[in-house]
């Protein structure tokens, strides 16, 4: 279909990360539906099973780039919003200790848009504070670099 | 008579698509652009799978069908929610007068 050249191009010129993940996110459902119905014009039903796996496939695949893209953990503090606070990791099983740091890395994160300095900041400040505990976590969002 | 009705579906998740992507132009903001496309992306699916459910004639692509569209129905509200999420830890701001967003 056309609409997908539309969405490609909105997945270029999107402003935002997210614009272009739900872009390429269309698109992937999208060729799905195309698999469909060339499977159905075609009659080689065969092609049903291909659009259910390229499907999962993309949705894996989503999920792998929102992992690498996003730095931290993924509980979402908005200080001053009701109910966005975040007091504590409710189902992580991380120290004490590192709680702290991990507050402290996501405070510092809100409002820093995509730029790699503050990143770079941030991680050297990390590791100052937390010694080598959360290397691991520094390593990941220097993926972003 | 069933070929009619399917085609009726076809273009309704024509109609669908076209207006996901329409709103992926027009609205001002990451989130309501990604509202919109997870809407028309839903009931395009969801119409195609219908009509390809009335056009197909064993029962094993029915069952196929009906799975592809259900599973699709669970992935892409998990796909949305969690891009969405991404994006509000990014910092990305929603448009004005929003509930969620920060003027700092």
């Amino acid at each position: 279909m056309i609409l997908i050249l539309l969405v490609l191009l909105r997945a270029i010129i999107g402003p935002t990360i997210i614009d272009r993940l739900i872009s390429i996110n269309a698109i992937t459902s999208k060729v799905s539906i195309i698999i469909l119905l060339m499977a159905f014009a075609r009659e080689e039903y065969g092609f049903v099973d291909v659009a259910f796996v390229f499907m999962l496939c993309a949705f894996v695949g989503g999920l792998w780039i929102l992992k690498v893209v996003t730095p931290g953990d993924w509980q979402l503090r908005i200080p001053g919003l009701k109910g966005f606070e975040g007091d504590g990791f409710e189902g992580s099983k991380l120290g004490a200790d590192k709680l702290e740091g991990g507050r402290l890395k996501a405070d510092k994160l809100e409002g820093s848009g995509f730029k790699c300095d503050e990143h770079e900041e941030e991680r050297l400040e990390m590791e100052d504070l937390e010694g080598d505990k959360l290397k691991g976590d520094g390593e990941e969002g220097n993926l972003l670099d | 008579m069933i070929k009619i009705i399917a085609g009726i579906c076809f273009f309704g998740s024509f109609l669908a698509f076209g207006l996901g992507t329409l709103g992926l132009y027009r609205f001002p903001d990451p989130y309501t652009r990604m509202h919109a496309l997870g809407m028309g992306d839903t009931i395009g699916v969801g119409l195609v799978g219908l009509g390809l459910f009335l056009l197909s004639h064993s029962w094993i692509l029915r069952i196929k069908l009906v799975v592809i569209v259900l599973l699709f129905w669970m992935i892409n509200p998990t796909m949305t929610h969690l891009v969405a999420k991404a994006g509000l830890i990014h910092g990305i701001q929603p448009v004005k007068d929003t509930k969620l967003r920060r003027d700092e």
